[in-house]
């Protein structure tokens, strides 16, 4: 099991730095679907069984990805109630059931994120210079939906790992967005030319702070001492719902590199990801609408009491 | 013995032992060794130039451009998403898969490319999915060498004998393929035997399927990010397909080899150069290679001024009555050796051998079996340990580069005994093909 904990965390990892969470949630149940498509079971409680191991594993995963647990959390909350009602229906059709019902959250999914940039609307970008980090795919929607609206806005993007930085180009010239691309340990030198700030991140934890592309905490706190106005963009089926770890947690790689032209050999760390106080942004973007981080906070503890009733009844 | 037969002896067996031993780079160890024959007196210039094959350089120079054109194409990667969506996660038929395209790719490519390209992608995969690559690995690598067998492209040794023989491709096909076919098949039920547990079906096994569909959806997406240029490998493809078709039907063209092969490279040049450059594609040949086949070929040839060769030939011929039993000695003579040393030197040094063994045994029947002999010991052979075949050099090299290290012994103890399986189903090949 541990070693299966292992392959899944690595996979995950990789493609959250690849692709951003959000695609990773979507590739993961397209991943799932087609899993369900060719495993052979005896019968829905044998799946069950199963798929608890599933959820128990991709639970344990390091760093643990709230949106994947979300909805497979949802998956199994489904699985529950169909062997509490059916507990005889035959596998083939459990099988049918449970891929129009994966097919009916990636809807959902997509409602969700439609709903969030609704609400991105409502933000007055025009004649505003926007500054932007991470590679968040929702983030990059914003923008262009903003676009196409008729705001006209300049973006200056923080530049990171050059894969990363190369994405986020990609989608603004993708949309025709102006923009400027400055060295992250350089922004001091624009910090008065910066008007908002446009961030997404992977979850949002118990202890208040988003977890986000790692160098996003230094830009946030700079900018957030200057009091300019920063944005999360964030649905909320990405809250980890669960008692957040302390901050050994995140995940790091080390590893030896050597100097380009000498024969100097050195440790090189790197981290997964940065954790960011939530009051270190002015609004929040939901699909609910945009709210404060008071009130984000409230919603946060609304699901996470309503997810603590779902556990006692599923008997995890 | 003279200084003039001892010396360039002494020349060739120093330089072929710094070849084994990759003291230097290999075609500086045989261009200096050419040098020092022509240098001393052994071999005049012009007899050097003439002992160079330029077609067999030709036709591997032409093939090595068709293939980098191929690779740029993303074609390869394709055919990996493709191949990794088509095992649906199911390790038995990923061994199968990766393990059945291997040769078939090697036959037609070359051994290198494939295992540059294979390798890489079979680690992540496998590894990706949580299960131990090193088998799938090793298969390949022992695949890759014995698909190269099959074809006068697939393997260097085959080009150098397919032209000094003055043998076509579909000679090659024709003796090579069916021991070629018989050796992958049963080395892949003997591998599903010795590695049942790493190979059984995970469709009840939901965790492990689940991570591999992951992986194989991670695969998909990371391919479509590529921009994959259909037309481009579709050009490409089609080219090398007219090319191999060429390749067949040589006999009826009546055109060289190298001929054909340079106007496939020629015409994918032509048809690409808005995707590649001339300049770009040739940087990326493997320029020593030329060089250092360069020097092998005059080194050979300055031993072959000695006379040294023919009394070798001699020899052999005369050691036996039974071709039979001739057959059987070079074939496991040049398989030892083959799995000990590199097989170009030695199969190069042999052309001259088996050359006066016919003329001594001129009008028996059969003398033609020698050459398949000789070539499936050096190749199939090559696959008995680490080092004995550039595929398996490049491959665990490949292989360690990306955290999966094989030991000299870790290796020996699948790739012997499947060799010696290869090994004797080549014998009863040979034997039954005297009686036929």
């Amino acid at each position: 099991m541990n070693q299966y904990i292992e392959t899944l965390s690595n996979l995950f990892r990789t493609i959250e730095h690849d692709l951003g969470t959000r695609d990773l949630n979507n590739l993961t149940l397209q991943a799932f679907r087609t899993t369900i498509r060719q495993t052979k079971m005896d019968s829905l409680h044998e799946f069950c069984e199963k798929f608890k191991e599933l959820l128990l594993a991709i639970k344990s995963t390091q760093p643990r990805f709230a949106i994947i647990i979300e909805h497979f959390y949802r998956l199994y909350t489904f699985i529950f109630e169909l062997t509490e009602k059916h507990p005889d229906m035959p596998w083939h059709q459990a099988k049918e059931k449970l891929i129009h019902h994966i097919s009916e959250l990636e809807k959902e999914d997509r409602r969700e994120k439609k709903q969030l940039l609704e609400q991105a609307k409502k933000i007055q970008a025009e004649g505003k210079t926007i500054l932007i980090f991470d590679h968040s795919h929702t983030v990059q929607d914003a923008l262009a939906l903003l676009w196409r609206e008729g705001q006209r806005f300049q973006v200056v993007v923080a530049e990171q790992d050059i894969e990363k930085t190369e994405t986020i180009i990609e989608a603004l010239a993708r949309n025709n967005i102006s923009f400027q691309v400055v060295p992250s340990y350089m922004l001091s030198h624009v910090e008065e030319q910066i008007d908002i700030l446009f961030f997404g991140a992977v979850t949002f934890k118990s202890d208040d702070n988003f977890v986000m592309d790692p160098g996003s905490a230094a830009i946030i706190a700079e900018f957030h001492l200057h009091k300019k106005p920063t944005y999360m963009f964030m649905t909320t089926s990405k809250f980890a719902l669960w008692q957040a770890q302390p901050r050994h947690g995140v995940f790091s790689h080390r590893h030896t590199r050597k100097h380009t032209q000498k024969p100097i050999f050195f440790e090189r760390l790197k981290f997964s990801h940065d954790r960011v106080p939530l009051h270190f942004f002015t609004h929040i973007v939901t699909e609910t609408g945009i709210v404060s981080p008071s009130a984000f906070k409230k919603i946060y503890k609304d699901k996470y009491a309503e997810r603590k009733k779902w556990q006692a009844l599923l008997v995890l | 013995m003279d200084l003039h037969i001892l010396a360039p002896i002494a020349i060739f067996l120093f330089s072929f032992t710094l070849i084994i031993f990759e003291v230097f780079d290999k075609a500086l160890i045989a261009m200096t060794g050419a040098a020092l024959m022509v240098a001393l007196g052994y071999l005049h210039l012009e007899d050097a130039i003439q002992a160079v094959d330029f077609e067999t350089l030709l036709l591997l120079a032409s093939m090595m451009i068709i293939v980098e054109v191929i690779r740029r194409s993303g074609l390869l990667s394709l055919m990996n998403v493709r191949l990794a969506e088509f095992s649906q996660g199911n390790p038995f038929l990923i061994f199968l898969i990766f393990s059945l395209t291997t040769p078939i790719l090697a036959a037609f490519l070359n051994s290198v490319t494939v295992i540059l390209i294979m390798v890489p992608l079979t680690i992540t995969f496998i590894r990706g999915i949580g299960f131990d690559p090193k088998p799938f690995v090793l298969a390949q690598i022992l695949f890759v060498n014995i698909g190269g067998a099959a074809t006068l492209i697939g393997d260097p040794t085959n080009t150098i004998v397919g032209i000094a023989t003055e043998m076509n491709f579909n000679d090659f096909i024709l003796n090579m393929g069916p021991v070629v076919l018989a050796a992958i098949l049963v080395n892949i039920v003997l591998f599903y035997i010795i590695e049942w547990k790493k190979l059984k079906p995970i469709s009840n096994d939901l965790l492990k399927l689940f991570a591999s569909h992951v992986l194989i959806q991670k695969l998909k997406y990371n391919f479509l990010s590529l921009n994959f240029d259909k037309a481009f490998a579709v050009k490409s493809v089609a080219v090398l397909g007219l090319t191999i078709i060429g390749f067949f039907i040589q006999s009826l063209l009546n055109i060289p080899l190298a001929l054909i092969a340079l106007a496939g490279a020629l015409c994918t040049l032509f048809l690409q150069r808005k995707n590649v450059t001339m300049h770009s594609v040739l940087k990326n040949l493997e320029w020593s290679t030329f060089f250092f086949f360069m020097g092998l070929f005059i080194m050979v040839a300055g031993v072959e001024h000695t006379g040294i060769l023919n009394i070798i030939g001699n020899f052999l011929a005369h050691s036996t009555e039974s071709l039979r039993l001739l057959l059987l000695i070079i074939l496991w003579s040049s398989a030892i050796l083959s799995m000990l040393l590199d097989n170009i030197p030695f199969v190069t040094l042999m052309i001259p051998v088996i050359f006066s063994v016919q003329t001594q045994l001129a009008g028996q029947p059969h003398t033609d079996l020698l050459w398949w002999a000789l070539l499936l010991g050096a190749v199939l052979g090559g696959n008995g340990t680490m080092i004995g075949a550039t595929g398996s050099v490049v491959g665990t090299d490949i292989a360690r580069r990306h955290g999966l290290a094989f030991s000299f012994f870790g290796f020996l103890k699948y790739s012997l005994p499947l060799t010696l399986v290869s090994l004797t189903l080549s014998s009863g090949y040979l034997l039954l093909r005297t009686w036929l």
